[in-house]
């Protein structure tokens, strides 16, 4: 437990304490009002009255000793609370709240439901008051879900609970099951036996999970709002039993999961090893005695030994191709189980590929006298599959099977399909394979004898290989056999990816494919560009349907680790599901907004947007607490997705098959240059609003939402290059001389190339290769003009220079706010576009009125 | 006149081939074993003078048929040169903790291979014989 929670169940305790004894105060002081004035109107009375202050007074102390009593039960179930920790300690903690609710509140009988999420019924779990059979009663009657919500009418409610009388009890003999305790007699007016009174327990994001009901009060009195108040206090305390029961629940999960896991990766990192340690020994024999043949052979150069040359040539030879083979098959089976293959997948006739196969296979089993046979078949079977790497399949089982069947026996192909499943069955007459090892057979390099490796050449990685890559497709491979007589081979496609439910392992996944390095440059840039306390990146858990913190900053660690959102749940939820980005300006009045880590929000706006690589949301990131502590606007949303879309194209770098890790290196270093770029442009307190002013001035002129974004990004990159023309450059006053004037014209470019690994739109690079051209033509570098310049860079240019001008430079006094206005009025239409400053100009009038630039004074 | 009697013991034909070639060359007499088990039968009908072991083998490895030779008294005496594809230094460690007395790893030189031979039995390195035709 935090100190934070500790010290609110403190207060919390206290407050109760504090409530029950002033309702006692209260009620005592009512008392002695009544006696004093009995006093003063019957002075005579003296001797009733010394009795009745003498009885009162006796009261007062049995009432203070019952109340200290009372707050005594109820700081150990508050004590209790913050102690839990186990579902077996939920119980003991449930049992003692409908005690101290019985105690407290005044009521014998006591019932507390909790609502089981699977089932969607309501489950007894305390009780107070109750004899073995009411229990057992109650337990056996499980409340749905729905009839629960048919009882929560506002006709009943009183506060946040819910009283029925007995006189309008509506639910007839539906309740026939559920336990009704004898009271006895009772007058009209008094508390009647089917009278209820319940309190809903709710989270505090409004769900329900289960409640709190209580009957046959002490006083027989129907309940008072002061009853009512009490029992929703202890109403919230089992809320929180449970909902830390449910945390410690999850987090159990999470450790399992996290040692499973682990488990698994060092299984993974088993066989890996085990698997270089076979292949390098399967690779250095036939390398062996390539390497001694030929040294043998040299020398015998010039003897006229041609037998023994002949020979030795022949082994040569054989043995090269043996190693060929066995590295083409290593390496095909490291790329089917690295993933990183691309499946190719169309609808195809499985019949049709099988007949190639054989067609293949054909010399190999002439060779060996063998037949080969496919069975009548239907004339299609349609699976939608990838073409060639079934075929492999099929070729591999058939040479598998052809190898291991004696001279003059039979091999034979037979396929069927059904609506879900296509199969493929390869039979053989060979030497079979006894029940031991038919598990193994599909193991790397496995061959039962290594005898029979000489008599059957081959690398042993043909099943390996056909197994992965029908497991790939979500499909099955098997093998019966019986020694002596033959094998049968079947493989299991699914006829539609549908059904093959293991595709995504091999798929683009960002877990497996971006590194750690990347992801914290991704949040690091984000963070930064963004100008945000609290930056986070999610990535989407697919098989679990479920987004985690992969990355963040601002953050505490276990909230790193330790949250898990489904898809659809919450605002990251919700932008993963719609692939949409989510501005949210009231966390507190949304309703995707979970309850969870509120307590992280400093501002109440978040933003938070998709990673998509090509339609597929493969993660989500999220920014919280400007620094500037003002809410996220549309403009920062349109900063923000033109952002994700180049993490992904980063992060897509960094995963593709056909590119080298030196192009996921210059994205990273992209990515670098981005955050140096913002931190500087932070240190000369442009503090991130150019992209603001130059998205206004933008929208102003009419551009698309597209244009709107390219806009932001670019107005927070362009100036990335000015960081390798070097410092000295800027702060030099003066004019520039000529080779520096060189330099500096350079920049453009220069971003240009940096920021080329993440950029995919044109427009982009255009942009800031263009900003300091001037529609004179006097610009650089190309000195293009008008409209020539994209509207873009005209844009990106009058932002800059006002930016420029009214920040100074360390050689240059800063311009005042109208003089830097007059400055490019008076420019305007030689070095900038008269439309943009124009624009500009009211953009940032309009801005300043509202405050939402901070403007260089207010900065 | 034989130089000695080598015995190769490798699962790998081509391998046994290739060193009953250079050694016969060299003017060893060679006998061969195809794995562990049928190494220890020709040892004891053989008495080689040195024995050249794979490590890999089915059956018996060379690491059990080196254990066997070295504590046998009657053939402790006998140089084993343990020849295998297992290049790392806790294999080779373990071959001379079994007794071997030299460790040669695969990929390796058929003249390299005999030198040690020759150098273990105390041999000079005779001429090469003219081979016959």
């Amino acid at each position: 437990m935090t100190p934070s929670i500790e010290l609110t169940w403190a207060l919390c305790a206290s407050g109760l304490l504090l409530w029950e004894a002033t309702r006692r105060r209260r009620s005592l002081r009512g008392e002695v009002r009544s006696l004093k004035s009995a006093y003063e109107s019957a002075a005579t009375r003296n001797e009733q009255l010394t009795h009745a202050a003498d009885e009162m007074g006796r009261l007062y102390r049995t009432e203070l000793l019952a109340s200290r009593k009372r707050a005594a039960r109820l700081k150990k179930v508050l004590e209790i609370g913050t102690s839990i920790n186990s579902n077996l300690a939920l119980d003991k903690v449930l049992h003692e709240i409908v005690h101290a609710v019985s105690d407290a509140a005044d009521f014998r009988i006591v019932l507390l439901r909790v609502l089981d999420e699977r089932s969607g019924m309501f489950e007894a779990r305390a009780f107070a008051g109750l004899d073995r059979d009411a229990i057992q009663k109650l337990e056996e009657y499980e409340v749905p879900k729905t009839e629960f919500e048919s009882w929560l009418k506002d006709e009943f409610r009183v506060s946040r609970s819910y009283f029925i009388r007995q006189e309008v009890k509506f639910w007839g003999d539906k309740d026939k099951d559920s336990y009704v305790p004898d009271l006895g007699e009772r007058k009209k007016g008094e508390w009647s036996a089917e009278d209820v009174l319940f309190v809903p327990l709710s989270t505090k994001d409004g769900s329900i999970i289960g409640y709190l009901s209580v009957d046959d009060p002490v006083d027989r009195r129907r309940p008072t709002a002061e009853v009512v108040e009490m029992l929703e206090i202890l109403a919230t305390q089992a809320v929180v039993a449970l909902e830390n029961s449910a945390l410690y629940e999850r987090l159990n999960e999470s450790v399992r999961q996290l040692e499973e896991a682990t488990e698994r990766a060092e299984e993974l990192n088993d066989l890996k090893s085990s698997f270089v340690s076979i292949v390098s020994h399967e690779l250095k024999t036939p390398l062996t005695i390539v390497l001694s043949h030929v040294e043998a052979l040299l020398e015998n150069v010039g003897t006229s030994n041609t037998t023994m040359q002949r020979d030795f040539l022949t082994v040569t030879h054989e043995q090269s191709l043996k190693l060929k083979r066995l590295i083409e098959s290593v390496l095909e089976l490291s790329q089917l189980e690295s993933g990183r293959v691309r499946m190719h997948r169309e609808p195809f006739n499985l019949v049709e590929v099988v007949d190639e196969a054989i067609g293949l296979l054909h010399e190999m089993a002439a060779e060996r006298r063998i037949t080969l046979r496919a069975e009548p078949a239907p004339r299609e079977v349609v699976v939608e599959a990838d073409r060639t790497l079934v075929r492999r399949v099929v070729l591999n089982l058939g040479q598998n099977a052809i190898k291991f069947t004696p001279e003059g026996g039979d091999v034979v192909f037979r396929i069927s399909g059904e609506a879900r499943v296509a199969q493929v069955e390869v039979k053989d007459t060979g030497i079979g394979i006894a029940g031991e090892e038919i598990e193994k057979i599909f193991d790397k390099f496995y061959q039962i004898d290594s005898t029979l490796s000489r008599e059957y050449p081959g690398v042993g990685l043909g099943l390996s290989i056909a197994k992965s890559i029908v497991e790939w497709h979500g499909g099955e491979i098997r093998a019966e056999s019986e020694p002596g007589k033959g094998s049968r081979f079947t493989v299991e496609l699914p006829v539609t990816p549908s059904d093959a439910g293991v595709i995504t392992h091999a798929t683009w996944s960002p877990t497996r494919s971006v590194s750690d390095h990347l992801t914290r440059l991704t949040v690091e840039m984000v963070a930064e560009v963004m100008n945000a306390r609290m930056a986070s990146l999610m990535l989407v858990d697919e098989e679990r349907e479920e987004l985690y913190i992969k990355a963040a900053r601002g953050l505490r660690e276990e909230v790193v680790c330790g949250t898990r959102i489904r898809m659809g749940e919450s605002v990251a939820g919700w932008v993963a599901e719609h692939g949409t980005a989510l501005l949210v300006t009231d966390i507190e009045s949304d309703p995707r907004f979970g309850r969870q880590n509120g307590h992280q929000y400093e501002t109440k706006s978040l933003l938070s947007v998709p990673v998509k690589v090509g339609d597929r949301v493969v993660g989500v990131i999220n920014i919280n607490n400007k620094v500037s502590c003002t809410p996220f606007t549309e403009d920062d949303q349109a900063l923000l997705t033109s952002l994700a879309d180049r993490v992904a194209r980063a992060w897509q770098h960094a995963s593709a098959v056909d590119t080298s890790s030196e192009q996921a290196e210059q994205a990273s270093r992209a990515m670098a240059a981005i955050i140096d770029n913002a931190r500087r442009a932070r240190l000369k307190l442009t503090s991130g609003s150019m992209a603001a002013k130059a998205v206004a001035t933008g929208r102003r002129l009419g551009i698309s939402e597209e244009d709107v974004q390219v806009l932001a990004y670019v107005a927070s990159v362009h100036d990335v290059g000015m960081a390798q023309i070097g410092t000295p450059v800027l702060h030099e006053p003066g004019k520039l001389d000529a080779e520096t004037w060189a330099l500096v014209a350079q920049h453009p470019a220069r971003t240009v190339e940096i920021v080329k690994p993440i950029e995919f739109q044109e427009q982009a690079a255009e942009i800031i290769l263009a900003h300091h051209e001037r529609v004179d033509g006097r610009g650089y570098p190309r000195g293009l003009k008008g409209d020539q310049i994209p509207l873009g860079a005209r844009i990106i240019g009058v932002v800059d220079a006002y930016e420029s001008m009214t920040l100074g430079r360390p050689y240059r006094q800063a311009m005042s706010h109208e003089d830097a206005l007059a400055e490019l009025r008076r420019c305007s239409g030689s070095q900038f576009d008269p439309k943009v400053v124009d624009a500009f100009i009211q953009a940032i009038v309009a801005h300043e009125d509202t405050k939402l630039i901070p403007t260089p004074e207010a900065a | 006149m034989s130089k000695g009697k080598i015995l190769v013991v490798d699962d790998e034909i081509y391998i046994v081939h290739i060193l009953d070639f250079s050694l016969g060359m060299e003017g060893y007499e060679v006998v061969t074993a195809l794995d562990g088990e049928q190494a220890l039968e020709k040892l004891k009908v053989e008495k080689p003078d040195l024995i050249v072991l794979d490590i890999m083998m089915p059956k018996l490895d060379g690491y059990e048929v080196c254990k066997a030779i070295k504590s046998d008294p009657e053939t402790r005496q006998i140089p084993v040169i343990l020849l295998s594809a297992k290049g790392r230094n806790v294999d080779q460690k373990m071959g001379f903790d079994v007794g071997a007395d030299d460790y040669i790893t695969k990929p390796f030189s058929p003249r390299k291979l005999v030198e040690r031979i020759n150098q273990l039995l105390g041999q000079t390195v005779t001429e090469r014989q003219t081979p016959s035709t």
